[in-house]
């Protein structure tokens, strides 16, 4: 249907259509002066991060995305916003407000300086000298459109050790939330 | 294509690092670690795309090419437990002393 240079151009149009909303979300995160406007700013910046995999070809992780970010993270922020009253008074600036938009800057030079150049080993620069087998070419399509497989391969094989300790991580991170929030019950009694 | 995900991971990036540096209210400071966390994921899904190491092909390994998406996973379940925290350390402060601010935590003893 599409030639490949118009595919190119196709993608590249979607993809900065999803990236120039989230570009103006995430900086209405930190200039809104209503937090609770920018917990929504942070909400659709999230669900773009998720089109942003799905357009990588990372489905499952878009689907995670949606489920633990947009269901669980949001809700408690909105939760902690609801908790504390001083919605309308913002979220003002400590003394460090100048210092730190031009470190930040100076950070995002310096990222763009190294992305742009780093020659990167990409796939398709690896393709154009046909150093690839096709046999091999055919499993890393399919690697990348059938990905779960693979993922739940790796995960409880090469990373086994790391997927356990995130076990141990969420439980502990439950137990010692519970532990914050319970307060000194033993004072009252 | 490669460069255009790591531009927008660039920019998402230094705009959370702003904020993390230059704001008062502590739930701010958590969404914009938030939005730092993302645009690491960002750029940990596009290696994972787009980067090839020739060393696979001899290794035969070729399933490696999804590590960047595992790494993404971990840095999601360790961003839930962070949020889980944070709020629950900001709820116990504000219960205490009133405030959300964190440049009004700085007593140890209250």
């Amino acid at each position: 249907m599409f030639s490949d240079i118009e595919l190119k151009l196709t993608m590249d149009f979607i993809f900065w259509i999803i990236a120039i909303p989230m570009i103006i979300s995430s900086l209405m995160v930190v200039l809104s002066t209503n937090l609770f406007r920018s917990a929504l700013f942070l909400i659709f910046s999230f669900i773009t991060v998720a089109l942003i995999f799905i357009l990588l070809r990372a489905e499952f992780l878009a689907i995670i995305e949606i489920l633990v970010y947009v269901g669980a993270i949001s809700v408690l922020i909105i939760f902690a916003i609801l908790m504390t009253k001083n919605i309308d008074t913002g979220s003002p600036s400590n003394s460090f407000n100048k210092s730190s938009i031009i470190f930040s800057i100076l950070i995002f030079v310096v990222l763009f300086f190294v992305f742009s150049v780093t020659e990167w080993n990409t796939i398709e620069n690896i393709d154009s000298t046909n150093s690839i087998s096709p046999s091999n070419l055919e499993n890393i399509k399919d690697i990348y459109s059938n990905s779960i497989p693979y993922l739940a391969k790796l995960l409880l094989t090469d990373f086994m050790l790391a997927f356990e300790l995130a076990s141990v991580l969420l439980m502990a991170a439950l137990i010692g939330g519970l532990y914050l929030i319970k307060g000194d019950d033993s004072d009252n009694e | 294509m490669l460069h255009n995900y790591l531009f927008l991971s660039a920019i998402i990036f230094s705009i959370g690092l702003y904020g993390v540096l230059s704001k008062k209210n502590a739930i701010t400071i958590l969404m914009c670690v938030e939005l730092m966390l993302n645009s690491i994921n960002i750029s940990a899904v596009a290696f994972s795309r787009y980067v090839f190491n020739p060393y696979y092909l001899t290794d035969g390994n070729l399933q490696s090419l999804l590590t960047g998406q595992i790494l993404s996973m971990f840095v999601i379940a360790v961003a839930a437990a962070e949020v889980a925290i944070g709020v629950a350390i900001l709820v116990a402060v504000y219960q205490n002393r009133q405030t959300a601010y964190v440049t009004d935590g700085n007593k140890l003893k209250y």
